[in-house]
């Protein structure tokens, strides 16, 4: 198919620009005939494919791509009041904005599939190109999975035009770079890089645009996809780069050096390099006071702490190391567990694999229905089972903590990782009691500090220690002190602003 | 592929060493609680255990079983054949000793707690007046738990400071230290309820005295070199006309401490000196201490007081020869190759000399009518 550079080249040219390419090597036939045969057979006598013949213009474009009122008044209407038909009149004519001329086949049925209207002049070896694609974008709306009390409302939507603007509309310098690519030989899928000239390092960027071009993949639906396509390990369970549907988030990491990448027909973005605690942080953690943003941050440690791990101990702690038990808690326990007739990593598997089923059905089911499932969940499972002997109630309590502890940290992949990653210690804590917890986590930790973000250090600030930035990482500290950006990115400047004259 | 064949063998290891883990599901275990040792006939041991029961449908919550053995060991393993569950020290709070084991020495016994390594350090340990069995087996009235009521109740006056902390850990210290000797409480069954009666004096592992509670204070004002708790005291003083008056006050140590230095070593000879700051908490007695002069008359006397039954008590125990106070400790780490044993240290402590000067000062008085 085509060669990408020559894609990327076409993609970036201005409206008006003459193409690069000479007339010596267009591949146009020049007669209106031959041509409208060939561009017939390359779409296979597509249904949506139409043609409209104004004496020696053959205008040819697919229904469904074109915005068929603009088509009508501002092409059609005004190529009437010409008399002669050159090109050069016709190119005046039209009260299009974006016009661009090709010569070669390939480009131009690129064109058209994208929602371009082809203009062939007859005994001419160019095709003009008008580009007035139909306007189905959702509109712009609040971000659902990723929603803030005290901050903007409002989310990334499927067109990669109107993401662009939400972000220069934060952004508004000339040094925001935006470099657009394309991906999928069979989707083309448009994909931009943005960044902050001065800010983000400039060997990220091109190591970066060299792991982008080095994708060859037929196809590209989602951002999510690419993200898994150049993460630096792309078989680790732990997210290296953040998907986010905020804007905000997006800008914030722009002007601490980072990268974005957006895609055609995705909602989220992508932002790179981020490091494992920075996928517990919020916009919003800057948008309160200091003490209050250090508090939920810590709060989101702890329950992700707490909702790993949680239910693992309890499992060791009744399979193995009952002398860990406080007193007070000895009947409780024993007695509920005295009703269950499975061991304790049984019951705890069965409760998880349930809780899991509540949630996963929770999130397909439509909303009007969703509801019902609380009532299930409430009833069936939290009454019911312990009184039918299925599980202890303390059990359950541990279970429902640990999941709504997971949905407090705000990036939904952190978030479904951890519900996952606490099966593998909930087996090793009912084989091995403490031990295995141990053996899991020093597994997982091992893990961590191999991984890496575009090749920085995923558990940075904490290895390598570097003590500036952990005012900014598990607590967040005021304004005044925060004034370095991270070092993760390795921003060309360090300073955002100078801390004496922050107050 | 050669990652793969990691991941592979650790899969393995995973799967055929999750047998190797020795489970002890919580239900499926009779948790022994608090133990009691007596001495029974034919130099056997009688082991008096309390056990958890997690039956939600059992009237009572404990089981009290005994058994004989030679050992305290032997004893648990004869008390198995009694129970359905297997029998596990994990969650032992009380280790009683009966006074006439104690006489023998503890040591045994408290050795092989500290040697299981699911015991913990904080097990409290006790000297029982009469038998441990009929402390434990009795059924009280108000009391549903025993083993319970037990740790509550010597946890609760060792936080109150009334009792010296003596729990696994620190008893073991001070047996295995040269310079100082255990200090046990003593308890004994009181009708329907259980009262500690006093602190057992230890030489090594073996009884040799007791202290009444009130006596207890000084040990604790001495060897414990931070907080005494609270404690009445009935003396006399003269009142503003120079007349004898009796007079009892109840006293709360805010901060004592105790500084201890070695004059002579060859004696050995000791300089003690008690510093205390307290608050009045009740006085009888008619004492206006609105007036000054009588808060420090007040002082003087408690001063005297404290220094004279303190001296009793160390008399006492020079007469037992058991250094609960930590006298030996100062002498080790003042005297350089002293080369002390325990032995070496019981022929000195019984010869030693000190002076003491107890600086006393009410810092509060609280509101008097």
């Amino acid at each position: 198919m085509f060669r990408k550079r020559e894609i990327k080249k076409l993609l970036q040219e201005k409206p008006f620009v003459e193409s690069q390419e000479t007339n010596t090597s267009s591949d146009i036939p020049l007669d209106s005939v031959e041509f409208l045969k060939i561009i017939q057979q390359k779409l296979h006598y597509s249904a949506d494919f139409k043609t409209i013949k104004i004496s020696n213009l053959t205008i040819i474009y697919i229904d469904t791509q074109v915005n068929i009122k603009e088509l009508n008044q501002n092409i059609i209407g005004h190529l009437k009041n010409v008399q002669v038909y050159t090109e050069k009149n016709v190119i005046t004519e039209i009260a299009v904005s974006e016009i661009q001329k090709s010569y070669s086949m390939k480009n131009g049925m690129l064109s058209i599939l994208k929602g371009s209207v082809g203009i062939h002049i007859d005994q001419t070896s160019t095709l003009l190109l008008i580009n007035i694609p139909t306007d189905n974008n959702r509109s712009l709306s609040k971000p659902e999975n990723e929603s803030q009390v005290v901050g903007p409302q409002i989310g990334f939507n499927e067109s990669l035009a109107t993401n662009i603007s939400l972000i220069r509309r934060y952004i508004t310098t000339t040094d925001l770079h935006n470099e657009r690519f394309v991906i999928g030989s069979r989707t083309n899928t448009e994909v931009s890089l943005l960044y902050i000239d001065g800010l983000a390092s400039q060997a990220m960027v091109t190591r970066f645009k060299e792991k982008i071009k080095s994708i060859d993949v037929d196809g590209l639906l989602d951002s999510a996809v690419l993200n898994q396509l150049i993460s630096d390990n792309a078989l680790s369970i732990f997210p290296q780069m953040l998907l986010t549907e905020r804007p905000d988030r997006i800008c914030d990491g722009l002007l601490n050096g980072k990268l974005a990448i957006l895609v055609e027909g995705s909602t989220m973005a992508i932002l790179c390099p981020l490091s494992f605690i920075e996928f517990f942080e919020s916009r919003e953690d800057y948008n309160v006071r200091w003490p209050i943003a250090s508090f939920i941050r810590l709060l989101r440690i702890i329950a992700m702490l707490l909702s790993v791990f949680f239910t693992a101990l309890y499992v060791a702690a009744l399979s193995f190391h009952y002398e860990v038990i406080p007193q007070a808690l000895l009947v409780p326990l024993g007695e509920s567990r005295s009703r269950v007739p499975f061991p304790p990593l049984f019951e705890a598997l069965l409760l998880e694999f349930i809780i899991e089923l509540l949630r996963e059905a929770g999130a397909r089911l439509p909303t009007k229905v969703g509801q019902t499932m609380g009532i299930v969940g409430g009833i069936v499972i939290g009454t019911a089972a312990v009184q039918a002997g299925f599980t202890s109630n303390i059990l359950i309590i541990i279970v429902a903590l640990s999941a709504l502890a997971s949905f407090t940290t705000p990036s939904y992949t952190m978030g479904s990782l951890i519900r996952i990653i606490r099966f593998p210690l909930l087996f090793l804590a009912g084989f091995w009691g403490f031990y295995g917890i141990m053996f899991g986590f020093c597994i997982i930790l091992i893990h961590l500090l191999r991984l890496t973000t575009l090749e920085s250090p995923y558990l940075a600030p904490f290895y390598p220690p570097r003590f500036a930035d952990w005012l900014d990482s598990i607590v967040r500290l005021p304004i005044k002190f925060t004034f370095r950006r991270p070092q993760l990115a390795r921003p060309q400047n360090r300073n955002k602003y100078n801390p004496d004259k922050v107050k | 592929m050669k990652r793969l064949k990691i991941y592979i063998i650790i899969l393995w290891i995973f799967i055929l060493l999750t047998g190797c883990a020795d489970r002890k599901i919580l239900e499926d275990i009779g948790l022994i609680t608090t133990v009691g040792y007596d001495l029974a006939g034919n130099n056997n041991i009688r082991s008096t255990m309390v056990v958890l029961q997690i039956d939600p449908e059992a009237v009572r919550n404990i089981d009290v079983i005994s058994s004989e053995g030679l050992t305290s060991k032997g004893g648990r393993l004869n008390a198995n054949l009694k129970t359905s569950k297997e029998l596990q020290s994990g969650q032992l709070r009380v280790a009683l000793y009966n006074e006439e084991i104690a006489k023998r020495g503890i040591k045994p016994y408290v050795d092989t707690l500290a040697r299981d390594p699911s015991i913990s350090d904080l097990t409290y340990l006790a000297i029982v007046e009469g038998s441990t069995k009929d402390l434990l087996k009795h059924e009280y009235h108000n009391i549903s738990d025993v083993g319970q009521q037990l740790f509550n109740q010597i946890e609760q006056l060792t936080d109150k400071e009334q009792i010296s902390n003596a729990t696994l850990q620190e008893v073991q210290q001070s047996y295995y230290s040269d310079g100082i000797d255990p200090i046990l409480p003593i308890l004994k069954r009181d009708g329907e309820l259980i009262r500690v009666t006093g602190n057992a004096v230890m030489r090594n592992d073996k009884i040799v005295g007791k202290l009444s509670p009130d006596d207890s204070f000084y040990v604790k004002l001495i060897r414990d070199q931070y907080h005494a708790g609270s404690i009445e005291l009935p003396f006399e003083m003269k009142d503003e006309n120079g007349k004898e008056q009796k007079v009892t006050t109840v006293i709360d140590m805010i901060v004592s401490s105790r500084d201890l230095s070695l004059k002579d070593k060859n004696i050995p000879q000791f300089d003690l000196q008690l510093n205390i700051k307290a608050r009045l908490l009740e006085i009888q007695g008619d004492v206006d201490l609105t007036i000054p002069t009588n808060v420090k008359q007040l002082e003087k006397a408690l001063n005297n007081k404290i220094k004279k039954e303190a001296k009793k008590v160390i008399t006492y125990s020079q007469e037992r020869n058991s250094d609960i106070f930590g006298f030996g400790e100062v002498y080790r780490s003042s005297v350089r190759h002293s080369d002390l044993t325990k032995g070496k240290w019981h022929e000195k402590y019984k010869n030693m000399t000190y002076t003491m000067k107890v600086d006393f000062r009410l810092v509060r008085t609280g509101i008097t009518e």
